[in-house]
């Protein structure tokens, strides 16, 4: 069986997205950041979890797809820690 | 149990055709996370990019195709840019005391006094003095002074 990160869960009942950050790969600073640019598009929550940290995405837009916009949100955060200069 | 994937020929990743994703194992002690980081910046454009596992002992790499990307192609393709920015690395580590004796020499180089200022005049055992080189394009014969 593949192995999966289960990182992004979505929950199409309510609308939202889930998406788990592991710290060990993930700068908070850079997530806290990313969170802020996507409150246009987006309502969301923070919450930490021992070496994770769980952020709950919330579409304020109908053209927002909930099924891609967790890993949408993992590549800009990704994109913000290298132009942080955080790590590369 | 669904069969959902098939064992990729490349060693270190596994793909799950139904799920439309593949996970690429990438061992630390061949490439740093530093590295990890460069390959996925360079597929970002292409596939959504997860990270996971243990970065001291095995870093999971997740890649989904944002078109219609062959999963195995994905794959190689990583594979292929954890190796290029692994030689970039190196090859930047070896080339690191060379920039930095270049640099210091054309720093030195900016602070050399300007030509003619500098004094060559030197006491002659004989008695006289001489003077190093040309003075205003003639050469100067021993016992003239300067």
């Amino acid at each position: 069986m593949v192995r999966k990160l289960k990182r992004v869960r979505v929950d199409e009942g309510k609308n939202q997205v889930t998406v788990i950050f592991d710290t060990q790969f993930y700068r908070p600073e850079s997530i806290r950041l990313s969170v802020e640019d996507f409150g246009n598009c987006c309502s969301a929550r923070i919450r930490s979890r021992g070496d994770k940290i769980l952020v709950t995405l919330s579409p304020k837009r109908n053209d927002i797809v909930i099924n891609t916009l967790g890993y949408e949100f993992y590549n800009y955060v990704l994109g913000r820690m290298r132009s942080d200069g955080s790590r590369f | 149990m669904t069969k959902k994937s098939a064992k990729s020929p490349v060693d270190n990743t596994e793909t799950d055709r139904e799920g439309n994703y593949l996970i690429v194992s990438v061992n630390p002690k061949i490439y740093s996370l530093d590295i990890v980081y460069y390959a996925a910046y360079v597929l970002m454009d292409r596939a959504y990019i997860t990270l996971g596992g243990d970065p001291g002992k095995e870093i999971l790499v997740e890649l989904r195709p944002q078109s219609n990307t062959d999963l195995e192609t994905l794959g190689r393709e990583f594979n292929n840019e954890l190796l290029n920015y692994a030689v970039y690395m190196k090859q930047s580590a070896k080339n690191q005391r060379l920039r930095e004796a270049i640099l210091q020499r054309v720093l030195l180089t900016n602070l050399a006094p300007p030509e003619g200022k500098t004094d060559g005049s030197v006491n002659d055992t004989k008695g006289g003095t001489k003077t190093r080189g040309k003075k205003h394009g003639k050469k100067i014969k021993k016992g003239q002074g300067g």
